[in-house]
């Protein structure tokens, strides 16, 4: 990657792309494409019934996803692009070179849903009565088609990246609806969503139906039945997704490199999808046998496993495309596979604009320093060491944080002296004993450098700062020695 | 002489039995459990517990089956859904658990896991067997 | 001293034609400032008319009125900034990643800081009849917001401006030492001073479509509120034009100078001065015809902004020209290079173990 590299150190780079996206599928699911449906229907009944009651309620239900999903759910959709263009800028850079326009039409169906939505809410008590009523519940319909059809168009672009080769044979938007792993998750995220808008529909009601009026029974009961309708097509839809899964990743590793890690998270999965599914239908049964009405923070367990099982979902979704951020062309590390045999023959630093200098902390930890010129050579070294890292390691492995290549080593090597000489067989073979690591994108002698750097560990927990804290400065091509200043007075 | 102590707390016993819909079958269906527990034959249990769902299905069946016909409603789909849903569910679960427990061996976490949830989808297919006569279990104050 | 990096371009084709993706960029771009404009704006004169309401009564009204717009303009707003998004990082992917990674700390906050605008802003709007007897808070909610739209604006012309400096990349350490580079200060000063001008259309729009009826029990008359409106649209737009000229002449040195910068910058001068003639004399109407030249007024406003995204795309293409050639040269040379070492090896990955 030729950016100036954008690094967090401690809480790591993923994390804050999955910490905003997460959220942002929580609130899409749960409150926009899996709620507006149910909100729509409520008000159906309502009108139809000619009760005041369901519209009531279904007004101050949406008013709360309103609030949420105007503030939190677009903010974090935003919040996707800038994370992912932050964290590596070259996956989806090229993304969209060739997803633009379906990006772009995924845009105006989102125009169309904020219009939507904010004339939905905005009109409920003005469009109180008569015809204006029954052109709001359409409207109410409509809405909830597009929410649904933002869903299906960024799934298909998400499939796609999951899809290996298709990338490489037909770059387009099309094949991103026809690829292997499209329908399965279309179908496990559909009822997911309509599941998840329930369970906090119900937690709702009390809040807006007093405990003693026999509507807020009705009201729970008629959601419950939309929850236990939907539940099982979440086990249906998570069980067509598991099996589709194994088939795709083969591509993605050597046959033989099926880790048990990895087939151990996705067994996992499925239990998670069954306990999420029973936490769900189990209260959502009891809600409707019981004539009192169930408890509020009892649909918080249903709630939690939901999320759990929403973020136990897109890691796995995300671990399918290792070592590759796009499937055979780019590995997470943000170099093309065609890159590989000009790095290995010139060097990674070759190629690579922009460094981050030695912090003072670094240069102390210096294991043996020499002195005179030993002194400057073995500062440059450290320097592309360095360097390395942050080209090649960075966007998945802090220093000391989460998933630390300190932790690693430690594991590895325990508190034996973590010199090169010890460490330099393990990292040039890493990707074959952890599949999901790409292959190193260098020479020899640029392996050396980084253990002479990672060595560094061992001795300093001073979390790395990334080029928006230290800034960066022009790489010194290797072969020509110029003083290399460490950073004085620089943090 | 009768001993009217014992008298009395039998006839509150049944008295809070009948009190709500979901104690007395839960009281049978927690003895069921227990001595099918007792057994130590998973396959044994899956059979017998078989054999109390038929029955209950067939209850549920022909009750929904009058009520639904009973229901001359402006929203057929919804009060149609409400009426068989629930039951199909509950029948669904109880025969998944009862598969699921029949495989194992009687001791191990998923057993235990299996029992519970037949226990729980039971008492919610005696409830929809008998929910659609009692009017009142469905549509409080309808 | 450091020189200037020359970093290489991802090696995939545009998914347009240029010419496409530009008019994606200026013509979104101008909507979302738009409604970024009234959004801002619609909080600092909802501020002003609460504290103003304080004293007179009938303020409070006006205040309310113009905190309901902010609902619907702050999510427009959002909205149509997306497709400026991607056409930015299609067209200028070098830069503006570069311009993001310099400064991701606080291009990231921004992010939780809008979340925390817009909720106040909910608060203080759905609270208002609640919080009537506590101005205070209420007051603060708003003021909290005004601050959070108001930092907010650094943090983008911040980046827009490190975008388009090649020199300062290797330079910069951290967001505050671009937002010191030239010329964000003046750039910012420009973009404040329009958002009330272009919220006093916003509030014109707002109130020429009711009656007197509808007006009655406000306290106002409807030429009262139309001639607010235009005010708060001419006297700061009377300011852009020290302020504007301003930020146009401190535009660092671009490599290469295109003379049509300064004609369509000059046009919209020209445009500008137009318009507040017509607003001038709209603001001292008579109640029976004022408001009759408000299409002409946004018609004017229109072009004086199209002209403004046409010079400052002009602009840009003349900052970066240069560099961008010297990328593109890199990139193909860096592609040649790949594909030559390729096929001189192979297999082309590292053979995994059986």
């Amino acid at each position: 990657m030729d950016f100036p590299v954008f690094h967090l150190d401690i809480l790591g780079n993923r994390a804050l792309v999955a910490i905003i996206a997460i959220l942002h599928v929580l609130v899409n699911h749960g409150l926009a494409v899996g709620l507006m449906p149910l909100i729509a229907l409520m008000e159906w009944h309502g009108v139809r019934k000619n009760d005041p009651r369901w519209d009531n309620l279904a007004y101050r239900i949406l008013f709360v996803a309103f609030i949420i999903t105007t503030t939190v759910g677009a903010l974090t959709g935003v919040g996707i692009w800038f994370s992912v263009s932050l964290v590596n800028p070259y996956s989806i850079g090229s993304l969209i070179r060739v997803f633009f326009w379906a990006w772009f039409v995924e845009w105006l169906v989102f125009i169309t849903e904020v219009c939507l939505i904010l004339a939905y809410t905005l009109t409920w008590k003005k469009w109180a009565s008569g015809e204006a009523k029954r052109r709001h519940v359409r409207l109410g319909f409509a809405l909830a088609t597009f929410s649904w059809i933002t869903m299906a168009i960024i799934v298909s672009i998400l499939g796609f990246m999951m899809d290996p080769g298709n990338w490489l044979s037909e770059n387009t938007l099309l094949a991103g609806f026809t690829n292997p792993i499209y329908l399965p998750q279309l179908a496990f995220r559909t009822p997911l969503a309509a599941a998840m808008a329930g369970i906090v529909a119900l937690f709702l009601v009390p809040f807006f139906v007093d405990r003693h009026d026999p509507f807020r029974l009705e009201a729970s009961r008629a959601i419950a039945l939309w929850t236990l309708i939907a539940s099982p097509f979440v086990l249906l839809g998570g069980w067509w997704y598991y099996s589709v899964i194994p088939g795709t990743m083969m591509e993605n590793l050597a046959v033989s490199a099926m880790t048990l890690q990895f087939m151990g998270w996705l067994n996992d999965f499925l239990w998670i999808v069954a306990l999420t599914v029973l936490a769900v239908l189990i209260t959502v049964q009891l809600t409707i046998v019981s004539r009192r009405g169930v408890p509020r923070f009892a649909y918080l367990l249903p709630l939690l496993a939901v999320f759990w099982l929403t973020g136990h979902f897109e890691r796995v979704r995300e671990f399918i495309r290792k070592p590759y951020v796009i499937g055979r062309y780019m590995y997470a590390n943000g170099l093309r596979v065609e890159d590989y045999p000009l790095l290995r023959r010139d060097g990674l630093l070759a190629y690579t604009t922009y460094s981050i200098p030695l912090s003072p902390p670094e240069i102390t930890a210096m294991p043996d320093r020499p002195t005179g010129t030993g002194y400057q050579g073995a500062i440059e070294r450290l320097q592309r060491g360095k360097d390395v890292f942050m080209t090649a390691c960075s966007r998945c492995h802090t220093t000391n944080g989460v998933n630390a290549v300190a932790t690693h080593m430690q594991r590895m090597f325990g508190d034996r002296p973590w010199s090169p000489s010890l460490t330099l067989d393990y990292l040039s073979n890493m990707h074959n004993a952890q599949p999901y690591m790409p292959p190193f994108p260098g020479t020899q002698e640029e392996l050396f450098d980084l253990a002479t750097y990672l060595e560094l560990l061992q001795r300093s927990a001073t979390a790395v700062a990334g080029a928006q804290q230290a800034g960066s400065v022009l790489a010194t091509p290797p072969g020509r020695s110029t003083a290399l200043r460490p950073l004085e007075g620089r943090q | 002489m009768r001993p009217h102590f014992l008298e009395d707390d039998v006839n509150w016993l049944l008295r809070w039995l009948y009190a709500g819909p979901l104690r007395l079958p839960l009281l049978n269906v927690l003895m069921l459990v227990a001595l099918l527990t007792m057994l130590g034959n998973p396959k044994v249990f899956a059979f017998v517990g078989a054999a109390a769902v038929l029955p209950c299905s067939v209850l549920g069946f022909s009750g929904a089956w009058v009520e639904s016909r009973r229901q001359s409603g402006k929203f057929p789909l919804f009060d149609r859904l409400l009426i068989w849903v629930p039951g199909a569910v509950a029948l669904a679960l109880c025969i998944m658990a009862l598969l699921l427990l029949s495989g194992t061996d009687g001791q191990s976490a998923l057993f235990l896991i299996a029992t519970a949830v037949f226990t729980f989808e039971m008492v919610m297919l005696l409830w929809a067997a008998t929910a659609p006569r009692d009017p009142t279990l469905l549509r409080p104050g309808a | 001293m450091n020189g200037v990096p020359i970093p290489r371009d991802i090696p995939l084709p545009m998914p347009a034609p240029e010419g496409l993706l530009v008019v994606v960029l200026v013509i979104f771009f101008l909507m979302h400032i738009a409604f970024v404009n009234f959004m801002v704006g619609g909080a600092l004169l909802s501020f002003y008319y609460e504290l103003r309401g304080l004293r007179e009564r009938r303020y409070d009204w006006l205040a309310h009125e113009i905190a309901s717009t902010i609902t619907a303009n702050k999510s427009i707003a959002v909205v149509l900034g997306v497709g400026p998004l991607l056409a930015i990082n299609t067209l200028y992917t070098v830069y503006f990643y570069t311009a993001n990674a310099l400064t991701g700390t606080f291009w990231i906050s921004i992010v939780p800081l809008v979340v925390v605008a817009f909720l106040l802003t909910y608060a203080h709007k759905y609270l208002w009849h609640s919080l009537e007897r506590h101005k205070l808070l209420h007051l603060s909610l708003i003021g909290l917001a005004c601050l959070i739209f108001l930092f907010i604006p650094l943090i983008f012309l911040t980046n827009v401006n490190l975008m388009l400096l090649p020199r300062q990349w290797v330079e910069v350490r951290g967001f505050f030492s671009a937002l010191t580079l030239p010329n964000v200060l003046p750039r910012y000063a420009h973009f404040v001073i329009a958002c009330p001008a272009m919220t006093g259309l916003l509030l014109v729009w707002l109130f020429r479509r009711r009656s007197t009826a509808q007006l009655a029990g406000t306290g106002f008359t409807r030429d009262e509120l139309l001639r607010t409106g235009y005010r708060w649209a001419l006297w700061p737009t009377m300011a852009q034009f020290v302020v504007g000229p301003l930020a146009l002449f401190t535009l660092p040195a671009t490599p290469l100078v295109d003379p049509a910068i300064l004609g369509v910058f000059g046009a919209s001068i020209l445009l500008a001065l137009w318009m507040c003639l017509v607003l001038y004399v709209e603001t001292n109407r008579a109640a029976e015809r004022i408001g009759k030249s408000f299409a002409s007024v946004c018609a004017l406003m229109v072009a004086v902004l199209v002209l403004m995204g046409a010079g400052r795309h002009l602009h840009r293409e003349a900052a970066i020209a240069p560099h961008r050639e010297l990328v593109r040269q890199k990139t193909e040379d860096y592609v040649r290079r790949a594909e030559e070492a390729a096929r001189a090896s192979l297999p082309a990955e590292a053979p995994r173990s059986p």
